[in-house]
C-alpha cells in the first residue's frame, strides 16, 4: 500500500469563515489528546447533522476462542453505562425525527446516526460517554447476544478462509457474526476487560457533518473529550495481501500498530481448513515476489477465481467498482483471439477496510493469460483505457451525489482510510483536508491514480487465484 | 430533357424552396429569453434563521412563465452535484369525467415516456399522487439540466395513444384492491369536499370502464402547460439558462393540445397557488356529531372480509401560518395516542380520525406476574361489554383527551419531532428541494410566501402555547362544542355493524363522569 492511499496531501490550518467557499469542500482532521480522531465538514443543504463513531475494530480482532466476540459488543455498546441508560443513544436520535443506524464489519464498526441539526449537542455528547465503562451485567449481555444471533450472516461470495489467505489476515478465517458457547460463558469481569481493550477513544474517529463550519463543529466535540485522558492513538493502519513483493511500498508507519500476522511478509499461511481433506495444508505455489500469482486451494471451489485484496481506503474502493464496471463491459477484442464463449465477470465487494475484487473467467484454456490481456486493455494507452475512464466518471458521479447529503458525507469520510500521524506530530494535531481527496473523487479523476491507490489491481499476478485443490499422488 | 431528370429538378427546386423558407422562417423569428423575476415580495428567511427554526436555507428563488404558459419556479444551490425537477400537474380543474382514474393514467403515462430518458441520462422518476395534484419528480446529475428539460419537451410533445395504453395495463397490475381504511377515507373527503366518492377512488373496475377517448382527452388536459407548475432545484440559475436549447425546446415544443378548461384564452396565470388551488375550499357540512343537525352516518360494505372500522373527520380552515401549526402540533400530540391524521390542502385541511372497531376500548387483561401468563377468557363478561359500550368508553377517553391542557414541554416535544423528522427525512430521500418547495406550497397563502412558508410553519409551531391549544381543540375538535362541519362513515358487513349503526346514528353519546 502506498503511502499516498492512506494519507491524503496535508494543507496548513487557514481561518475558516462563513463566507468562504472552499468551507464547504473542507475536512478538518483533528487528533485529540484522549486520542479520538475528529473529522468535520460542512453541510448547508438542509438543517440536519450526521454522526458516525467509527471504531477500526472488527471481527478479524475476535480472539481465536471467541468468535463473534467483536460483534456482539458492538450491541453491547447499545446498553449504556453510568450516564446512559440502555438504548439512549438510540432514542436520542430516533426521538427527536433522526435516524439511528449499527454497521459492523470485519474491521469496522460504526454508530451511525442522522438526526435535525438542533439536536447535535446532546447526540455528541452521547457519543462523548458511549465508550466510557460500558455495561458489563450479565443480563444485558444476554440480551446483546440474542440480538447478534438474530442478525444476518456476511453475505460474501468468498468463505472466510479465503478471505483470510487473501488479505494475510488470520483473523478473518471465521464467522464474524457467530454466537458462540463460549461466549455466552464470559465473566463480566472478562466482558468488562474486552470491551475496554477493543473499544476506546484512542482507535476510534468520530466523524461530523453539520450546517456549521468544520472549525466551529469541533470547537463543540473538543470540550466533551476533555476529561479523558492522555493516551496515544492506536487504531490499527489494516496491511494488504499476504505477498510481501508487491505491498512493500509503505513503511510501517510511525505510530500505526499493524495487528500480528496481518502485515505482508509475516507469513500468512492458509488455514489448516482451507482445503479439509486433501492433505494440502498451505498453498504451495505462494511464492512471493516471484512474478506468478498464489494459489489457494479450496475444496468445493469450481474452477479458478482470481481475488485480489482492494487497499483500505476511499480512493482503491472507487477504482475497484469502476475497474469491476469497466471488466463487465469490455466487448471481446479482434486481437489477441479470443475462444467465442470466453467469459470475464467481476465482482467488487466493498468493505471499508477488507474490499475484494473478484474475476471468475469461464471457457478458456488459460485463464491467467486471458485476464492479463483483458487487463492490459484497460491499462492507460490501452485500447480500453477509455472505457476505464468512462466507469470512472460513472462511479464518480454517484460517489458526488453520495456524499451530497449529511449522512452519505459522514459515512465516506468513516470509511477513509486510517491516517498515518505526522512524524513528531504529538499526541493532538490538527490538519485540513479536501473532501475530494479523502472520499476517492480526486483519485477518480486521474487515470494514473489507480496503480497509485490501489497497485496490483492491473496485475494478474498480483491476485491470489482461488482453485481445487490438485489430487495427491 | 429527360421528363425524369426535369421531375428530379423540379422536386429539388421545392425541397429548396422548402428548405429556404424554413431557414428565412428561422433566421426571422424572433427569440427574446422569457423574463426572470425573483421571488423576493417577502424576504426569504436569513440562512441562519432559516436553519435555526428546522427549515430549509433556500435563496430567494428565481420564477418565469414561460411563452407556453408554463410557470417555472427555480431554486439555486450552488455546488450540489443533483438535479431535481418537479412537475406538479393539478387536477381540480379537469372536467369530473377525466379526474380520477384517467388523470392517474395520464400521469404514469407521462411518467413512462420520461423514463425513456433513463438509459441515456441516468434519471429516476417518480410520480407522486396527492391532494388535487399530481407530480412527477425526476431526479438526475447536474451537467445535463439542458438534456433534461429537451426530455421533458420530448416526452410531452409525443403522440401519448401508446403510452397510455402501457400505463394502463400497468396500472390493472399494480392497483390492489381498496382496503377499509381507503374506502372510508374517499368516502369521508367526498363528503367533507361535497364531491362524487368515486371520483376520490381508483380501482381496477374504474380503470377499465375509462375510455381511450378519455385518456387522451385526460393526457391533454392535465398537461397543459398553462395549468402546470415545473419545480427546479439545479446548481446554475434560471437566468443562466434562460435562453438555452433546453428551455427553448420546452417552450417551443410542448404546447397546449386542447381547449377544455375555462379561461384558456386568457393570460397564462402567474401565481403557482392561484394553478394549484381549487378556488374556494369547501363548504362546511355544517353538522354535528351529538347535537342536531346530526352527521348522517354512512355504512360501506369492506372489501372482503376486513376488520369494521369508524373514521371520524372534519374540515378545518388553515388558511394562515397559526392555523396550520395549531392544527399539525394538535395533531402530532393527539397521535401519540390515537390514529389521528391531518391533510393540509393550503386553505382547509381533513383532520380524521381512526377507530378499528375490533377490540376497541378492551380493557387490558391483568397479567398474572408470578405465572407470566395471561388469565384465561371470561365469556361472561365479554357478553356484559358489547361493542357499543367499549366504543362509548373509547368515544368518552378521546373526549377527555381533547379536553386535557396539554403542557409546554409535551408541546414542544411534538413539535420538534415533526420538525426534525421532516429535514430528516428529506435528507434521506436525497435533499431534494423541490419535494420541500412542494410541501411549502400547502402551507404558503400566497405566492410570496412559499419560500419562507417552511421556515414561518416551523416558528408559529413552536411558539404556540397550551391555551393556544386547548382553544383550538375545543373550537374544532371538541366533539359536543365544537363547530359544525363533521361526517363520520362506518365500514362494516351490515349484520355486525347493525348494533353500532343504531347507536351511533342519533349522535355520539359518552360515559357518564365516575361518581365519587
Amino acid at each position: 500500500m502506498s503511502k499516498a492511499a492512506t494519507s491524503p496531501s496535508l494543507t496548513p490550518i487557514t481561518p475558516l469563515t462563513t463566507a468562504s467557499t472552499a468551507v464547504a469542500d473542507t475536512v478538518v482532521d483533528a487528533v485529540l489528546p484522549c486520542g479520538l480522531r475528529v473529522l468535520t465538514a460542512r453541510d448547508l443543504s438542509l438543517p440536519a447533522a450526521a454522526v458516525v463513531l467509527a471504531l477500526e475494530v472488527g471481527s478479524e480482532d475476535d480472539p481465536p476462542e471467541l468468535p463473534g466476540l467483536v460483534h456482539a459488543l458492538a450491541y453491547q455498546l447499545e446498553q449504556g453505562n453510568r450516564e446512559l441508560r440502555p438504548a439512549e443513544a438510540i432514542a436520542t436520535a430516533q426521538d427527536a425525527g433522526g435516524v439511528y443506524s449499527l454497521a459492523t464489519g470485519v474491521a469496522q464498526v460504526r454508530f451511525e446516526s442522522l438526526i435535525p441539526a438542533s439536536r447535535l449537542d446532546p447526540m455528541l455528547w452521547v457519543e462523548s460517554q458511549r465508550l466510557r465503562a460500558p455495561t458489563a451485567a450479565s443480563q444485558r449481555w444476554a440480551q446483546s447476544l440474542g440480538w447478534a444471533a438474530s442478525d444476518e450472516r456476511g453475505g460474501s461470495r468468498l468463505r472466510p478462509e479465503a478471505l483470510a489467505f487473501i488479505h494475510g489476515a488470520p483473523g478473518l478465517g471465521h464467522e464474524g457474526r457467530a454466537v458462540s458457547k463460549p461466549l455466552s460463558a464470559l465473566s463480566s469481569a472478562a466482558l468488562a476487560a474486552h470491551l475496554s481493550e477493543k473499544f476506546n477513544y484512542a482507535r476510534a474517529t468520530l466523524v461530523v457533518v453539520g450546517p456549521e463550519s468544520p472549525e466551529r463543529l469541533l470547537e463543540r466535540i473538543s470540550p466533551l473529550f476533555a476529561d479523558l485522558p492522555q493516551a496515544p492513538r492506536n487504531a490499527p493502519e489494516r496491511r494488504v495481501g499476504p505477498r510481501a513483493g508487491t505491498n512493500a511500498a509503505a513503511p510501517p508507519a510511525a505510530g500505526a500498530a499493524a495487528p500480528g500476522g496481518m502485515s505482508p511478509g509475516t507469513g500468512a499461511a492458509a488455514p489448516e481448513n482451507m482445503s479439509p481433506g486433501t492433505g494440502v495444508a498451505a498453498p504451495e505455489n505462494m511464492s512471493p515476489g516471484t512474478g506468478t500469482a498464489a494459489t489457494a486451494p479450496l475444496a468445493r471451489q469450481r474452477g479458478q477465481t482470481f481475488v485480489w485484496p482492494v487497499p483500505p481506503s476511499a480512493a482503491a474502493g472507487a477504482w475497484a467498482t469502476a475497474l469491476c464496471r469497466a471488466i463487465n463491459r469490455q466487448k471481446r477484442p479482434a486481437e489477441p483471439e479470443e475462444l467465442r464463449r470466453a467469459r470475464l465477470s467481476c465482482d467488487h465487494e466493498a468493505d471499508a477496510r477488507r474490499g475484494v475484487l473478484i474475476l471468475r473467467p469461464s471457457a478458456v484454456d488459460d485463464p491467467q493469460a486471458f485476464i492479463q490481456a483483458r487487463l492490459d486493455r484497460l491499462a492507460p494507452g490501452g485500447p480500453d483505457a477509455a472505457l476505464l475512464q468512462a466507469q470512472a466518471a460513472v462511479v464518480a458521479q454517484a460517489l458526488r451525489l453520495a456524499v451530497r447529503t449529511p449522512a452519505g458525507l459522514a459515512r465516506q469520510l468513516a470509511m477513509s482510510a486510517v491516517e498515518v500521524p505526522p512524524v513528531g506530530g504529538g499526541p493532538s494535531f490538527k490538519q485540513q483536508h479536501r473532501v475530494d481527496e479523502l472520499t476517492g473523487l480526486a483519485a477518480l479523476g486521474d487515470p494514473s491514480a489507480l496503480e497509485r491507490v490501489a497497485p496490483g489491481l492491473l496485475r494478474v499476478e498480483d491476485a491470489v487465484i482461488l482453485t481445487f485443490p490438485e489430487a495427491q499422488p | 430533357m429527360n421528363p425524369r431528370m426535369a421531375s428530379r429538378m423540379a422536386l429539388r427546386a421545392l425541397l429548396g424552396g422548402q428548405i429556404g423558407l424554413l431557414a428565412f422562417g428561422t433566421g426571422c423569428r424572433k427569440r427574446e429569453p422569457p423574463k426572470v423575476e425573483i421571488f423576493d415580495q417577502a424576504a426569504t428567511p436569513a440562512e441562519t434563521e432559516a436553519l435555526g427554526s428546522l427549515a430549509p436555507p433556500w435563496p430567494a428563488p428565481e420564477r418565469v412563465v414561460l411563452a407556453n404558459g408554463l410557470l417555472v419556479h427555480w431554486l439555486q444551490e450552488a455546488d450540489t452535484p443533483a438535479l431535481h425537477l418537479r412537475l406538479i400537474l393539478p387536477t381540480h380543474a379537469l372536467k369530473p369525467a377525466l379526474q380520477g382514474a384517467p388523470a392517474l393514467t395520464a400521469a404514469r403515462a407521462l411518467a413512462l415516456e420520461l423514463e425513456r430518458m433513463s438509459p441515456r441520462l441516468a434519471v429516476r422518476v417518480e410520480l407522486q399522487p396527492g391532494l388535487d395534484r399530481l407530480e412527477l419528480a425526476v431526479h438526475g446529475a447536474v451537467g445535463e439540466t439542458d438534456a433534461v428539460l429537451a426530455g421533458f419537451a420530448d416526452a410531452l410533445a409525443v403522440e401519448p395513444s401508446r403510452a397510455l395504453a402501457q400505463a394502463r395495463r400497468l396500472l390493472l397490475a399494480e392497483l390492489r384492491p381498496l382496503d377499509a381504511e381507503a374506502l372510508a377515507a374517499s368516502e369521508l373527503v367526498a363528503t367533507l369536499r361535497g364531491s362524487d366518492a368515486a371520483r376520490e377512488r381508483i380501482d381496477a373496475a374504474a380503470l377499465q370502464a375509462v375510455s381511450d377517448a378519455q385518456l387522451l382527452d385526460a393526457w391533454k388536459a392535465l398537461t397543459d402547460p398553462r395549468q402546470a407548475l415545473l419545480v427546479v432545484h439545479a446548481r446554475t440559475r434560471l437566468s443562466e439558462v434562460a435562453g438555452t436549447a433546453g428551455v427553448t425546446d420546452l417552450t417551443e415544443r410542448w404546447r397546449q393540445q386542447v381547449n377544455l378548461l375555462g379561461g384558456n384564452e386568457a393570460r397564462s396565470e402567474p401565481q403557482a397557488l392561484l394553478r394549484l388551488r381549487p378556488k374556494a375550499p369547501p363548504a362546511s357540512t355544517a353538522r354535528h356529531l351529538q347535537r342536531a343537525p346530526i352527521a348522517p352516518l354512512r355504512r360501506i360494505d369492506p372489501p372482503g372480509s376486513g376488520r369494521p372500522l369508524l373514521v371520524i373527520g372534519r374540515a378545518i380552515p388553515t388558511a394562515n401560518a397559526r392555523e396550520r401549526s395549531l392544527a399539525r402540533l394538535v395533531q402530532r400530540h393527539l397521535q401519540e395516542k390515537f390514529d389521528v391524521r391531518l391533510s393540509i390542502a393550503g386553505p382547509w385541511a381533513a383532520f380524521t380520525l381512526h377507530l378499528p372497531l375490533a377490540g376497541l376500548g378492551k380493557a387490558k387483561p391483568a397479567i398474572d406476574l408470578l405465572e407470566g401468563t395471561d388469565p384465561p377468557k371470561d365469556p361472561d363478561l365479554e357478553r356484559q361489554d358489547p361493542l357499543t359500550r367499549r366504543l362509548r368508553r373509547e368515544l368518552t377517553v378521546i373526549r377527555d383527551t381533547i379536553r386535557l391542557r396539554p403542557t409546554t414541554q409535551d408541546l414542544f416535544q411534538a413539535a420538534q419531532l415533526w420538525l426534525g423528522a421532516r429535514m430528516v427525512a428529506a435528507s434521506v430521500a436525497g435533499e431534494d428541494w423541490t419535494a420541500l418547495w412542494s410541501e411549502s406550497l400547502d402551507l404558503a397563502a400566497t405566492d410570496g410566501d412559499i419560500a419562507a412558508a417552511l421556515a414561518r410553519d416551523a416558528q408559529a409551531m413552536l411558539a404556540a402555547t397550551p391555551e393556544e391549544v386547548v382553544t383550538w381543540q375545543q373550537r374544532w375538535l371538541d366533539f359536543q362544542t365544537s363547530e359544525p362541519g363533521w361526517a363520520w362513515v362506518l365500514v362494516g358487513q351490515e349484520a355486525d355493524m347493525r348494533a353500532v349503526e343504531g347507536f351511533l346514528k342519533p349522535g355520539v353519546s359518552f360515559d357518564p363522569p365516575p361518581e365519587n
